[in-house]
């Protein structure tokens, strides 16, 4: 057994990769279904109330599960994730693989790809759903966008799980990793109150899938994919640093 | 031009993240460290003053709780100017493992006081002393998991041939036995033929051992931690306490396995139990608050200490008891059982000498003459 070997089965054996590729389903049904039928609903719980909804689009669909999957999915891809990457949280079996690899990055690197794998399939199944039944429910969103908005999407969450991984070689806790790291991705936005910054921030990349089916070209995303690609490089040498740095 | 409102938001994020930051690095007190975070992030500045008031371990609070610190705190000058510790005989042969000058701090508790160490090659070596003495660390420094303060460690032998055994090892829980050594097979020794898995697991009689390990008893788990070692044919095998957890039946096997391995590898071993190490190690190193009180061949430490013999002579032995008794060097001499006399001495060389001269001289007919001290006496001596 390969410590690639070793990530598969930590997903499959331990039905975890359900919950990332179920909170992206989920979102892909709920967000074009709510996005077709929301005036519906309000209308049957609104009572006597008016409710005035302008007719669905397309892109309403999309937008509506990027809206919840961007956060929840990515929330659960990084509680997924860290316990992968949080591989000093119990010292016994810390022990056990680092007395057996000369580098931490032996470790670090099959835990990182397969966890930016699974949360990457699980975005571009979520989107597929969304996509699909959008099509179907009100009318199909233009593909080009879609795809490249995904690709987009697939950039942050990869500089998303680098930062996991990065929080993992702060603090040994799975939790207190998970945490820092959503504080710290929730944070980033702020800076783009910067008007010179705000095109470099990650975070741009979020909803990127929902500007560009609104007709923002996607050159506008580049810099920010840059920053992020740049960003993720350097985060990863700084979870290696710092988990060859580590004691246990 | 930046408008006040943005240098404050910067300002604000920079706080929060330094704030993050050091929470991940320092040990908090009050609340967990997850609630800390939260209230960091969510009730900014509040949150981010009340973390640093309250939240923050200062260094002067308790160092962590871990057996392998030493819990006495001491000025790092008087350590310095304290004389290194006395060693007893070394070891003949080409050492395996060469440790000089081993120091190691933890914040200002000491755990580690400049210990020299030589593990000869084929050696099974018993790291022996009381809780908290530095075992543990010794052992975590020897392994490459902690890095010492001050020293060296000069190890003749390439990383991929040492395996460690912690003492409670742990597994991914949804791993099977054989899982988990292929994994160790693949890390150490991806060489190896599959069949190696088969062979480890039936040396520590978990052959038969399916389903999970996270359903294993903590003996099991132990005997998987030995078998995951052995898979790699280790030239260099470094063991943390491998029997605390075994019935008596499980320690006698894993005693029996370690004294098998004796004759292909160097063994390292720690240990509280002293007969373990009367059982199998030929070269003890007795640790003591952090220090090398001994380090040499079992035999020697246990000569070193020796002060009670146990002779028998053929009955009547009053004659000779008497004369004993007249000896500077005896302390005290009886004999509870005809024949048998327990004799406790002040000078165990001159006795040495003199009793087999006296049985002579008296023609008394010698059965045995057996030094009773053993090596709970010896380590006693050194730590008490």
């Amino acid at each position: 057994m390969t410590l690639w070997h070793l990530e598969l089965v930590r997903l499959t054996r331990t039905w975890r990769w359900t919950i990332v590729f179920g909170t992206y389903g989920l979102f892909g049904v709920f967000g074009p279904v709510t996005g077709r039928y929301l005036g519906e609903i309000l209308e049957h719980f609104g009572g006597e109330m008016n409710v005035f909804i302008p007719e669905p689009t397309p892109a309403d669909g999309i937008a509506r599960f990027i809206a919840n999957a961007s956060l929840l999915g990515r929330l659960a891809a990084l509680v997924v994730g860290s316990d992968a990457l949080a591989f000093d949280a119990r010292s016994e079996s810390a022990a056990f693989f680092r007395t057996r690899v000369d580098r931490a990055r032996e470790l670090l690197l099959p835990r990182y790809v397969v966890t930016t794998l699974t949360a990457t399939l699980a975005l571009i199944a979520g989107t597929v759903t969304a996509w699909t039944l959008t099509a179907v429910l009100i009318g199909a969103p233009p593909l080009l966008p879609v795809a490249v908005g995904t690709v987009y999407g697939v950039i942050h969450l990869a500089f998303a799980v680098a930062m996991l991984a990065a929080a993992c070689g702060l603090t040994t806790n799975a939790a207190s990793a998970v945490l820092l790291t959503f504080g710290v991705l929730a944070l980033i936005p702020i800076l783009g109150i910067v008007p010179s910054v705000k095109p470099w921030l990650p975070s741009e990349l979020v909803a990127a899938i929902v500007f560009l089916l609104a007709g923002t070209p996607a050159r506008d995303f580049g810099r920010s994919a840059a920053a992020a690609t740049l960003a993720t490089v350097a985060l990863l040498a700084l979870a290696v640093r710092l988990h060859e740095r580590r004691e246990l | 031009m930046p408008t006040p409102v943005v240098v404050l938001a910067v300002l604000a994020v920079s706080v929060v993240a330094v704030a993050m930051i050091d929470l991940t690095r320092q040990d908090v007190r009050v609340l967990p460290k997850w609630a800390w975070g939260l209230i960091v992030l969510v009730a900014f500045p509040i949150g981010v003053i009340a973390y640093l008031v309250m939240g923050r371990c200062r260094p002067w609070d308790d160092p962590p709780d871990d057996d392998s610190i030493v819990a006495s705190r001491v000025d790092t000058s008087e350590a310095i100017d304290r004389p290194a510790a006395r060693s007893g005989v070394r070891p003949a042969g080409p050492p395996l493992i060469l440790a000089t000058g081993l120091s190691k701090w933890y914040g200002t508790a000491i755990a580690l006081d400049r210990v020299d160490l030589q593990i000869p090659r084929g050696s099974t070596y018993g790291l022996i002393g009381p809780n908290g003495a530095g075992k543990t660390t010794i052992i975590s420094v020897l392994a490459g998991l902690r890095r010492p303060t001050a020293g060296t460690v000069t190890l003749a032998v390439d990383r991929r041939k040492i395996a460690v055994l912690v003492d409670t090892p742990r597994f991914e829980p949804w791993l099977t036995a054989a899982e988990v050594v292929d994994l160790a097979r693949h890390l150490m020794a991806p060489g190896l033929p599959g069949s190696r898995v088969e062979q480890a697991l039936a040396e520590v009689d978990l052959r038969e051992a399916r389903g999970p390990v996270g359903g294993f008893s903590r003996g099991m788990l132990q005997r998987l931690g030995l078998a995951a070692c052995l898979v790699g044919d280790p030239a260099l095998l470094i063991l943390d306490e491998p029997c605390s957890a075994l019935d008596p039946a499980g320690r006698r096997e894993v005693l029996d396995l370690i004294g098998r391995l004796a004759r292909t590898a160097t063994v390292v071993l720690s240990t509280h139990s002293l007969a373990d190490v009367q059982q199998v190690c030929d070269t003890v190193a007795v640790v003591d608050r952090g220090r090398i009180r001994f380090e040499g061949a079992i035999t020697d430490l246990l000569a070193r200490s020796a002060s009670v013999f146990a002779l028998q002579v053929r009955p009547p032995a009053t004659g000779l008891v008497d004369a004993l008794r007249d000896r500077p060097w005896v302390t005290e001499a009886a004999e509870p059982v005809p024949g048998r006399i327990r004799l406790v001495v002040g000078d165990t060389a001159r006795a040495e000498r003199e009793i087999p001269r006296l049985i002579a001289d008296r023609r008394e007919r010698l059965i045995a003459l057996t030094p009773m001290t053993n090596l709970e006496t010896a380590f006693l001596d050194l730590t008490s």
